[in-house]
């Protein structure tokens, strides 16, 4: 695990440490989980308002601004950050605290994020119908 | 936070998409290489859609980092289901690209695998405001939050 510069610390949830022992992760893709967990620390640190979302992921809504999800490539099964990981951290500004809440591949996730939008696409057509030409 | 309009795809972006889409079509039926007003032209117009995309992305990541108030469901809702409609253009448009003639210029071939990188980053947005709109990962968000606590 990174070294956390001292002004910031990490930690990491019961879930998230579930998710790590489960994943049992080969030494390429920890390296990448590693190398994610740095890129959020220095850009949490330059910006711990607005992050920047190359390195710190996006903020997931409704969260407060404080739930971030970052992909991660999984070299162990030849994915890139596409398909590869999800990382979910808490990012507690006042106590200026990193803590790892979820690791799960995405295809864990995948039939959830599907729903959403299938529902999401069916919602908005019924509330815009198209309206036929003449 | 007037100012976040998520429906812009349907606007600038969707009309320069159609526009390039229209020239990329014109371009599949070329036989051999592009003449260079088309090619100009198919440049001139990804450009846009590009520069387009690029205003639309910042306007979503606006979205994100609003507070939670803004983010009702309602405009969730409308931004996972334009992204939907962005990603099916996108991919339209890939479609006729690979049939454009056999060696399309190279700084064409550039713009396209830009483009390419930001569906990549549309995808991903999209992912995004599903899990926030979806109140059983919320739950479990909540519920690892409420561990981490302890």
């Amino acid at each position: 695990m990174p070294d956390p510069p001292s002004d910031i610390t990490i930690s990491y949830g019961p879930t998230y440490n579930r998710n790590l022992k489960r994943l049992n992760l080969r030494e390429a893709t920890q390296q990448k989980l590693d190398k994610a967990w740095n890129e959020i620390l220095t850009a949490v640190r330059e910006n711990p308002d607005i992050p920047d979302p190359y390195f710190a992921g996006d903020p997931i809504p409704r969260n407060n601004r404080e739930v971030y999800k970052l992909r991660v490539a999984d070299p162990d099964h030849s994915r890139g950050a596409q398909k590869g990981l999800r990382l979910i951290y808490w990012w507690r500004r006042t106590e200026r605290e990193l803590v790892g809440l979820y690791l799960y591949p995405k295809s864990e996730k995948e039939d959830v994020t599907q729903r959403e939008i299938d529902s999401a696409r069916s919602a908005f057509v019924s509330a815009n119908p198209v309206t036929k030409r003449p | 936070m007037e100012n976040i309009d998520i429906r812009r795809p349907e606007i600038e972006l969707a009309a320069a998409m159609g526009g390039v889409g229209s020239l990329v079509r014109f371009a599949a039926k070329s036989e051999k290489n592009l003449p260079p007003n088309l090619e100009a032209a198919i440049y001139d117009g990804l450009r846009q859609t590009i520069h387009e995309a690029s205003l639309w992305r910042d306007m979503l990541r606006n979205f994100l980092n609003a507070p939670d108030e803004y983010q009702t469901d309602e405009r969730l809702t409308a931004a996972i289901a334009a992204i939907d409609l962005l990603l099916k253009k996108f991919e339209g448009l890939f479609r006729l690209w690979k049939r454009a003639p056999a060696r399309p210029p190279q700084r064409l071939i550039k713009q396209m695998e830009t483009l390419s990188e930001a569906t990549e980053d549309f995808r991903n947005l999209q992912e995004t405001l599903a899990l926030g709109r979806s109140t059983a990962f919320q739950a479990e968000i909540a519920q690892a939050r409420r561990e981490a606590s302890r």
